[in-house]
């Protein structure tokens, strides 16, 4: 883990905040988000979080009991196709309302431990993983993520989604129809940090895109975990092929 | 300081905004771990000209697929501005030789960003030490601010204002053992033709290696490259330094 200083952080609030990058997302993340929402999948996510929400110790039981040998990976590819992959994630959270803290490549098993984008390889002709992760500090200090990886065939990507979106990989997770976009997901769960944590997912060709919510402060409840919901489905309208009949032009506080 | 490179934002896309290019010394002492202590005395067995120099520095340099999303870009040269920065260096010692990266600039409009790297090999160590503590010294440090703000006021032309100017030190230090330091250079920049008013940000950090001093510059809008990214970017370099000794 990086550490970082800087002398006399008095002058700009976004240069100071960067101080506290790592410590935010030291290792797992916080996430999550804003408000009341009333759809019986969300009640019913809602309920089980607020239900189950509580031990962590098993987390990365939970995680390995899904995700072996078998599971899909992304491919491998030359360092331009990560261009594309770039923008998909960058157009969820613009630099002038987000503050960008990391970014990196990915591998599928990202989306489920939560660690770190990976930075570039040494040799600049080598082979990398088709997933790009970005990470930011939002306005109301959730820790926000989006996730773009591309598998080999569709099939697989949808294998993975399958993988990814299932309540009994994750602890305490639950998992039901996003509200928006068609045929996303949602996912609720505490992450490897032992934090609430809300995803969606959506599967478009062979590309699976997360968007995922940490909160900055440990807000348990229904409302909470519904303007989360709310949050990163709305966020995922802004993903390549989301096709939402509407899109928000803002998100809660 | 002898390394300066620059960055150059042609034209960000917002109003009349444009950003000129700017010299981005690199200051600061370089605060060494163990495995950094090993790097400031990198073996030379071979005599230093300027031919090794740069095959080393071509060899380090940041590449556009170091930057997802980037495109390289011709580096505009003012040789005017490059002379102000080089009268900051400790002076005593002209470099050996050295190189820099294209300019990878990657966003458009208030999300434009360009990063490069720059890397200047001295005729010894000792005299790379002395022209990088000199950088962070109050002396050199003032000097830099004077000679960035001549540059600035060049670009208050054509509609831009550009209001005062903040330079802070940079530390970073990673798991690779590099510690790295730095400036950063802050100033608003405002259209007088609207009311659009952003941030504007110059990163200059580095390391040493040896003879070499291996820096990376980051020039962004409305908030500063995040410093995971800078201190990820130099490891990279400082890892590919370890492949191609001088």
């Amino acid at each position: 883990m990086a550490a970082y200083a800087l002398d006399g952080c008095n002058d700009t609030f976004s240069v100071c905040m960067s101080l506290h990058d790592p410590a935010t997302r030291a290792g797992a993340p916080h996430r999550s988000t804003a408000r009341i929402l009333a759809l019986p999948a969300v009640v019913a996510l809602c309920s089980y979080l607020l239900l189950g929400c509580g031990g962590h110790g098993s987390a990365r039981l939970a995680s390995s009991s899904c995700f072996g040998a078998g599971t899909p990976e992304v491919a491998r590819v030359h360092a331009h196709s990560l261009d594309a992959l770039r923008a998909s994630v960058l157009r969820v959270l613009p630099q002038r309302v987000g503050r960008l803290y990391e970014e990196g490549t990915a591998i599928a098993a990202n989306v489920l431990s939560d660690q770190e984008p990976a930075p570039p390889p040494v040799s600049a002709s080598a082979l990398r993983p088709a997933g790009y992760e970005m990470r930011w500090v939002a306005p109301n200090g959730d820790d926000v993520v989006a996730t773009a990886l591309s598998f080999a065939s569709a099939s697989e990507a949808h294998r993975f989604l399958v993988l990814a979106t299932s309540p009994r990989c994750r602890v305490h997770g639950a998992q039901a129809s996003a509200s928006r976009p068609p045929l996303a997901r949602n996912l609720v769960w505490v992450n490897p940090g032992g934090v609430p944590e809300a995803d969606v997912y959506l599967l478009r060709g062979d590309r699976v895109y997360r968007v995922g919510d940490v909160p900055a402060r440990r807000r348990e409840g229904a409302a909470t975990t519904a303007r989360t919901l709310f949050t990163i489905d709305a966020l995922a309208c802004l993903l390549p092929g989301a096709h939402c009949s509407q899109t928000s032009h803002s998100v809660p506080a | 300081m002898m390394a300066t490179a620059l960055l150059l934002l042609d034209g960000c896309g917002k109003g009349n905004l444009r950003q000129g290019e700017l010299m981005a010394p690199m200051p600061s002492a370089h605060h060494r771990a163990p495995s950094a202590q090993r790097r400031g005395h990198v073996p030379i067995p071979l005599r230093l000209d300027a031919a090794r120099a740069a095959a080393f520095a071509s060899a380090v340099n940041l590449k556009a697929a170091d930057v997802t999303g980037s495109k390289v870009t011709p580096r505009s040269r003012d040789p005017e501005q490059e002379n102000e920065a080089e009268k900051c260096g400790a002076g005593g010692s002209a470099p050996v030789g050295g190189g820099s990266s294209p300019k990878l600039d990657r966003g458009t409009g208030l999300e434009h960003e360009a990063i490069s790297s720059s890397i200047v090999v001295l005729p010894s160590p000792k005299l790379a030490r002395a022209d990088f503590s000199y950088a962070s010294s109050k002396a050199g440090l003032a000097c830099y601010g004077k000679a960035l703000s001549k540059s600035l006021e060049g670009e208050a032309s054509a509609g831009v204002q550009l209001g005062h100017l903040r330079l802070q030190k940079l530390k970073l230090t990673g798991t690779e053992g590099v510690q790295s330091s730095g400036i950063r250079i802050s100033a608003r920049v405002s259209s007088t033709s609207s009311s659009l008013s952003v941030g504007l940000y110059i990163d200059a950090v580095g390391f040493l290696y040896g003879p070499a001093e291996i820096q990376i510059y980051a020039t962004s809008f409305v908030q500063p490259e995040p410093l995971r990214t800078e201190q990820e970017l130099l490891g990279l370099l400082d890892q590919r330094a370890l492949l191609n000794r001088l």
